[in-house]
């Protein structure tokens, strides 16, 4: 069994201007020791998905649905007071996006860590402190024991997401959630940062969960991706494989339009179009209304995930042998294929 | 070693202030038309009697000498004589300082403490039920002038139901059950306002707190609610309203004047209010000194007070 197994989870915003469905039925797995990232453009449900694990969601967020399994235990039935003393800190931890507002600015960082780590475990106050000195120490921070008993305010960006990452590591947990821990960095304390990450994941094992925009950082950090779209996992492959062979339009595009090193900036396609707002949006798949694939039966059916390969999987109607077609000639004999399409995958997909 | 150095530096500044609010205050007093002696003499004096009562305590000299010879009696400690009452200046106050104290002092120990808590607990239930309830009283306390709110709490408790005596002061040691009865209205009607307002600016400094990634960290790491409200948010939320609470202490004061009126309380508030009816230039310049002292010294604790709670304010 897997370390993390999420089903069908959503997490919807009841605001004045409607329901936002941020993430709208997501479904993926973390095995233990196993970096998974989750990648997709900004308002994508990246963020809030990973927040829902740990109940994180103020109001007016709520998870309305969904299965959680961590380790076994169900967290999606998890009360608060569970929650809050069995996992959040301890099982699972948080590196969040902001090194320089995540830390309180009127304690030490030592005391913060040790917080955490008193709170969690049975060590005594100096136990604690020493245990924070120690992972100061770990994560990179020269001096750690004058270091530790520094505020905030006396840290670079880069060595405050160092403390935030020790302060993750405080409790050993199983898994670590990392939600977009580079982006608010400079790009050469990017790259010791996720050197880090890596180290860590070497040296202890934990299973990491990469949130980022960035396919750079994926490559670097990921096991596996998932790519994200307006609330849903779009495509879900190792590495590796979606690198050279991504299956899902929206990944395709995602992938032409990033820098690589064979690649010049003049060879980019930004993908057009902006995504269309989770409170109202497109019925069936949701990407294509900037599909440059889109045909007719893409609105009527929310398309599954399909596995395309060995831990391979994306959702779209491409890859379903009813609709397989030349592309792109697609709209000029579509009302002929309309009619026949339509009603051999009724069956199919409607339940 | 740098605070004790800014300490010094800030009470040298201090000689500077007080300085121009006694300059101030003596142009201000002699501004007015009339004098103490005319205010004194009642409505037809002989002419002579006011020459010779204006000749013995200098009022008909030059201005600019009455400034110097004041100021120079003051460097020597001396804050003047009262002219109505003829009794030295500090011996009047001395006489009026207890009620005074008294009166702020529970005000104040009454009002910060329930503000700070009422503020920290409508914003812990931001938007809720006590949320609201506690916003609207204090609107309801911030927008109820005070002397409003004393002489209806007189004709409610002292005339209607005749529970608490209307006006008067006992001092404690004479007889604490009596001293405490009559402080009860005056207090309430002094702190309702301090707390009014320091509720509200507690809330919005900790609602706005509360929204920051630091309490973000603080749950996702599974610390108990509580102590993310009192160890990490309050904390915070205490800097802006540091200076808030010193500079009440200024309020506190204006409070005084109008509440010992209304309560009969023999106090410097009312010492100074009748001074300025009969143009008592000492009392006037008397006060208004002590009351400056008093304030600058609210500022300086405040700022003071910043250095232990801010690790990020460094003086030198």
């Amino acid at each position: 069994m897997s370390l993390l197994e999420v089903s069908d989870l959503r997490t919807y915003f009841y605001t004045e201007a409607g329901i936002v469905r941020a993430v709208d039925g997501v479904d993926f797995e973390v095995e233990a020791g196993e970096s998974l990232g989750l990648v997709g453009e900004s308002g994508a449900g990246k963020s809030v998905t990973v927040k829902s694990l740990l109940g994180l969601i103020d109001v007016p967020g709520k998870v309305v649905d969904g299965e959680i399994y961590f380790d076994g235990q169900a967290l999606h039935e998890m009360s608060e007071q569970e929650l809050r003393q069995n996992v959040r800190g301890s099982d699972i931890s948080f590196v969040f996006q902001d090194p320089m507002s995540a830390l309180n600015p009127v304690h030490t960082v030592g005391s913060q860590i040790a917080e955490v780590v008193e709170y969690h475990t049975d060590r005594t106050e100096a136990e604690a402190w020493e245990r924070a000195v120690t992972l100061l120490d770990d994560v990179g921070i020269p001096d750690a024991e004058q270091r530790a008993d520094q505020y905030p305010h006396e840290f670079s960006g880069g060595m405050r997401q160092r403390v935030l990452i020790a302060m993750a590591l405080s409790c050993d947990p199983k898994l670590i959630i990392a939600d977009e821990p580079t982006t608010a960095l400079d790009v050469t304390i990017q790259a010791q940062i996720i050197e880090l990450f890596e180290e860590i994941q070497e040296k202890y094992g934990t299973a990491i969960v990469y949130v980022t925009h960035d396919l750079g950082v994926v490559r670097e950090v990921c096991d596996r991706v998932a790519v994200m779209y307006l609330g849903k996992i779009v495509e879900s492959a190792p590495y590796d494989e979606l690198y050279q062979d991504p299956h899902h339009p929206y990944t395709q595009m995602l992938m032409r339009s990033v820098v690589t090193p064979d690649r010049d900036v003049s060879e980019l396609e930004p993908i057009q179009g902006t995504m269309p707002s989770a409170v109202d949006p497109p019925s069936g798949c949701r990407f294509r209304t900037r599909c440059p694939r889109e045909f007719d039966e893409c609105g009527r059916y929310e398309p599954p995930r399909i596995q395309v390969g060995e831990n391979h999987d994306s959702a779209c109607l491409l890859h379903d042998e009813q609709f397989e077609r030349e592309e792109p000639a697609l709209h000029l004999d579509s009302g002929a294929a309309e009619t026949d399409s339509t009603s051999g995958s009724r069956g199919a997909y409607d339940e | 070693m740098s605070i004790y150095r800014y300490s010094a530096r800030r009470i040298l500044q201090i000689i500077p202030v007080l300085l121009g609010v006694f300059s101030l205050t003596f142009v201000m007093v002699h501004a007015l038309p009339g004098n103490p002696v005319r205010i004194y003499l009642g409505l037809n004096p002989s002419q002579s009697l006011e020459q010779e009562l204006l000749a013995e305590y200098g009022f008909n000299q030059p201005l600019w000498k009455q400034y110097l010879d004041y100021l120079w009696r003051l460097l020597h400690g001396n804050i003047g004589e009262s002219f109505v009452r003829k009794e030295p200046v500090s011996e009047l106050m001395l006489a009026r300082l207890g009620p005074t104290v008294t009166l702020m002092g529970l005000s104040y120990a009454i009002a910060l403490p329930s503000a700070l808590l009422l503020g920290v607990y409508a914003a812990a239930t931001h938007n809720e039920l006590g949320d609201h309830v506690s916003r609207f009283f204090g609107l309801a306390g911030l927008s109820t002038p005070n002397f409003w709110l004393g002489l209806m709490l007189i004709f409610i408790m002292a005339y209607q139901f005749d529970v608490l005596p209307a006006s008067g002061y006992v001092p404690f040691t004479q007889d604490p059950v009596a001293s405490i009865k009559h402080l009860i209205l005056p207090v309430i009607t002094l702190a309702t306002a301090q707390t009014a307002t320091l509720m509200r600016m507690t809330r919005s400094s900790m609602v706005e707190e509360l929204s920051k990634d630091y309490v973000q960290t603080a749950r996702a790491y599974g610390l108990p609610e509580r102590r993310i409200l009192l160890k990490h948010a309050f904390r915070n939320a205490l800097l802006p309203l540091v200076t808030i609470i010193g500079l009440q202490l200024s309020f506190l004061l204006d409070g005084s004047v109008v509440i010992e009126q209304i309560f009969a309380i023999p106090g410097m508030g009312r010492l100074g209010y009748n001074g300025l009816l009969q143009q008592d230039y000492g009392v006037i310049i008397g006060l208004n000194i002590f009351f400056a002292i008093l304030f600058l010294i609210g500022v300086l604790i405040t700022d003071l007070a910043y250095a232990y709670i801010d690790p990020r304010i460094r003086y030198d």
